[in-house]
């Protein structure tokens, strides 16, 4: 594999790191704040992906970036959510730790 | 190569970097503004493979709206301990050994396989158009039941965070 011209091997390299260090984040992150980056993380590199993947095996269709507009409006929907639970968690646990947070009851 | 290479590279480098930052920072408020320049990163990266209107909408909805929303919720609920993230040395091993074991295997797959061969470009006429047409389109190929879905998901989100983030919703009950 060279460096030039970038391919879909170099794509799927980049967004396969992105993705790991999203997965990282996931992994050691204890506030419910810190794993929330690290999924905005994992999906961005996911929409990257899908829209290089439909821009170099078939130039010319918009399947990938409409794909793309929906993991967009899929993540602000996460966002939006997981805010309206957190906010009002951390008003009665102020330390948002999300290893703290083993009941349902709230 | 093609003009768009090396763009590639520097904006490759500098998402890594973020990301990298963004993950380890102990500092919210630093990763999410880390975070910020990640999503930056993806929309040069929806720039350079020819979709500017994705990446205007990445521009306007992550970075205008999603990290805004990211940071006035950090600096709303401002805790001592959230404010310093430190894993212990076990959590932050294990996950290393996790991340990098599926960052090995994987490209050990990609760079096994076989791709095809990047086809070149074809520059599209008007591609915010053609993507309005799909999008309200009921017939072949057409994504309008995937739109409403998603308009109904949306609305059903704005709903939920309304009702759980409305005064009194937390407080009343009693802590256990």
């Amino acid at each position: 594999m060279s460096f030039f011209p970038v391919g879909i091997q170099h794509w799927l390299l980049l967004c396969l790191a992105l993705f790991s260090f999203g997965l990282y984040g996931l992994l050691t992150r204890r506030s419910a704040m810190g794993l929330l980056l690290a999924i905005e993380i994992m999906v961005n590199s996911a929409a990257v992906l899908v829209v290089a993947l439909i821009h170099l095996l078939h130039p010319g269709k918009l399947d990938g970036q409409l794909s793309a507009l929906f993991f967009i409006a899929l993540a602000a929907a996460e966002v939006v959510l997981a805010l309206g639970i957190y906010v009002p968690l951390a008003r009665s646990r102020p330390s948002g730790d999300v290893t703290q947070l083993n009941d349902l009851r709230g | 190569m093609r003009p768009s290479d090396p763009f590639f590279y520097l904006f490759a480098l500098l998402a890594l970097g973020l990301a990298r930052a963004c993950v380890c920072s102990q500092h919210l408020l630093r990763a999410t503004l880390y975070l910020a320049g990640v999503l930056f990163c993806g929309a040069a990266f929806y720039v350079i493979l020819d979709a500017e209107f994705l990446a205007g909408i990445q521009l306007l909805v992550y970075i205008g709206g999603i990290s805004v929303l990211l940071i006035f919720a950090i600096m709303l609920t401002r805790g001592p301990d959230l404010l310093k993230d430190r894993p212990s040395p076990l959590r932050r091993n294990l996950a290393l050994a996790l991340s990098l074991s599926f960052m090995g295997l994987c490209s050990f797959l990609v760079l096994r396989t076989d791709w095809p061969a990047a086809l070149p470009a074809e520059p599209h006429e008007n591609p915010v158009r053609d993507m309005g047409v799909r999008l309200l389109n009921p017939g072949e190929g057409g994504l309008l039941l995937p739109f409403e879905v998603i308009s109904v998901l949306l609305l059903c989100v704005a709903i939920a965070a309304i009702y759980l983030a409305r005064p009194g919703s937390g407080e009343e009950r009693p802590l256990s």
